[in-house]
């Protein structure tokens, strides 16, 4: 575990109960804005750099009680706002499998630390992809399950109403046992559910309807990444499974990202307005509590964190409420109402988890004004908009670099959504 | 965008240069907004949370968890006794 050429780990951990469990023998990173009582907790913000944690979160309790072996903390974009781990406190988390690239983010060290197989499995947090973008990446397998059925309840959260907790591992079985030991009804997390998985889902492909996400399928321009993905069709096609095309109005898919910029920033600064400096955290000196509340927030934030900031107040300033708050809010009923209409008759839906390999650390894309790429980058928000069950697993490999397929089941259906992954997996061996 | 003035709503110090580079990077966000503002929405309910069945969230009342006081300061930049302290702004 000492082992940090991936820049991957923030603190080396050595935590577990004298307890037998379905995770015995497992040792398990977790993202660092997940309190474990005794550790550092720091969401990779200068902020919190020397935040100690003084409880557990419940995901933790879970795992611990389960016989896990905790042995680190994982890089992440600061406060889990990004998709490539640049802004880390420690700096960009490097490929197991070209160095020279991204792992991407926000989870990007727990996808890193999977990947390269130093530990069996990782937690990670998924607000807009953080989980299933990574997972594409770095080769490995990334759920972020139904909204709520893993309790958040000691995350240091980015967004409420789309954050979830999940889970990285090296294959499908392993993400299988992580969610039914994670899983379950929270006193201290309103959103979790008293929902009991179907842990026996028999799933003949010959029965099995597969939609493809039309809208982002279009929006690659890669013919490369598309000839992998129609690979996996074909495969499918071969096995009796059903595939047909779905898509949702061209002027919804485009305002994904619009959706996800608006909720996300304003939800944030409502979450953050305690990193004050006041009770814990970085705290400057300053003429007035006011003062030192202002400087201690600006030098504790990093730039993206500011700019994203100042983006979640533009949109809840005075009438914007009601003109870009409220209005993000009802476009976002809308997609998911479209989205759901294109589940009536399909079981799954089915994308490329991301539009091309993971890009070189110099050659990350800005965000851009051009529909197709905030489409095709963005598309998987789609999914923490709605809640549905999410899994990226590997797909194949362009230019040795890993490529993965992102599948959607509907809500609650995890475990048939883990069934069809792992049938996926097997053909793919 | 009134960036200084958003900033201090936000209690948040930000330097020349990052104001300049917000304002700059705003254009984007503000094509975002523009996209949403096109879409119609009459008659659309805001959503908040991705399922909104009702449901009881209400719980006994009684205490579930508690931190202990040493635990609660235990990240505390200033103590003073069972308080946190604060810059004095009252007879200064």
């Amino acid at each position: 575990m000492n082992d940090n050429k991936y820049n991957a780990i923030v603190s080396v951990m050595d935590c577990r109960k004298e307890v037998e469990g379905p995770l015995s023998g497992w040792e398990i990173a977790i993202k660092d804005n997940i309190n474990v009582k005794g550790y550092k907790t720091t969401a990779s913000s200068k902020m919190l750099e020397n935040y100690e944690s003084v409880y557990n979160a419940t995901v933790v309790d879970k795992l611990l009680n389960a016989g896990a072996h905790l042995v680190a903390k994982t890089s992440m974009d600061e406060l889990g706002m990004g998709g490539y781990n640049l802004t880390a406190l420690t700096g960009p988390v490097l490929n197991p499998h070209d160095i020279q690239r991204t792992s991407g983010g926000s989870s990007g060290g727990s996808a890193a630390l999977v990947a390269a197989k130093q530990v069996r499995a990782a937690i990670g947090t998924d607000t807009g992809d953080s989980i299933r973008k990574p997972a594409s990446y770095c080769g490995v397998v990334g759920l972020k399950p139904t909204y709520g059925l893993i309790s958040r309840y000691g995350v240091i959260p980015y967004a409420g109403s789309l954050d979830h907790v999940g889970v990285f591992t090296q294959n499908v079985a392993d993400a299988k046992v992580l969610l039914e030991s994670l899983s379950g009804k929270d006193e201290k997390d309103m959103t979790t559910h008293d929902v009991a998985l179907n842990l026996k889902e028999e799933l003949n492909l010959e029965d099995v309807t597969v939609g493809v996400f039309k809208n982002v399928v279009e929006a690659i321009d890669d013919e490369r990444v598309l000839a992998v993905f129609n690979h996996q069709l074909n495969k499918l096609k071969t096995s009796g499974v059903k595939i047909i095309e779905k898509s949702m109005p061209e002027e919804l898919a485009g305002a994904i990202y619009a959706v996800y910029a608006v909720i996300s920033n304003a939800e944030a600064i409502t979450h953050h307005a305690n990193l004050d400096g006041v009770r814990f955290g970085l705290s400057v000196e300053g003429d007035s509590l006011e003062d030192s509340m202002k400087k201690s927030r600006g030098a504790g934030f990093g730039f993206q964190v500011k700019e994203r900031f100042i983006y979640g107040a533009y949109a809840l300033d005075g009438e914007n409420q009601l003109e870009i708050y409220d209005q993000a809010r009802k476009v976002r009923r809308l997609i998911v109402e479209s989205y759901a209409d294109m589940f009536d008759d399909v079981d799954f839906m089915l994308v490329p988890a991301t539009a091309g390999v993971a890009p070189k650390l110099e050659e990350i894309p800005e965000t851009s004004k051009n529909e197709d790429h905030l489409i095709r980058e963005n598309h998987m928000v789609v999914n923490n908009f709605s809640g549905y069950p999410s899994i990226t697993i590997p797909m194949g490999e362009l230019n040795h670099m890993p490529l993965g397929i992102n599948i959607t089941a509907k809500p609650f259906e995890d475990i048939k959504l883990l069934e069809f992954a792992s049938k996926l997996e097997e053909g793919e061996k | 965008m009134d960036v200084k003035k958003l900033a201090n709503t936000l209690m948040l110090e930000l330097t020349e240069e990052e104001i300049s580079k917000i304002e700059e990077k705003g254009d984007t966000f503000l094509h975002l907004v523009d996209v949403l503002k096109a879409i119609d929405t009459k008659g659309v309910d805001p959503m908040t949370y991705p399922f909104e069945y009702e449901r009881s969230n209400l719980r006994e009342d009684e205490e579930s968890h508690l931190l202990e006081l040493d635990d609660v300061f235990k990240n505390a930049p200033r103590r003073k006794g069972d308080f946190f302290e604060i810059v004095q702004v009252i007879d200064k």
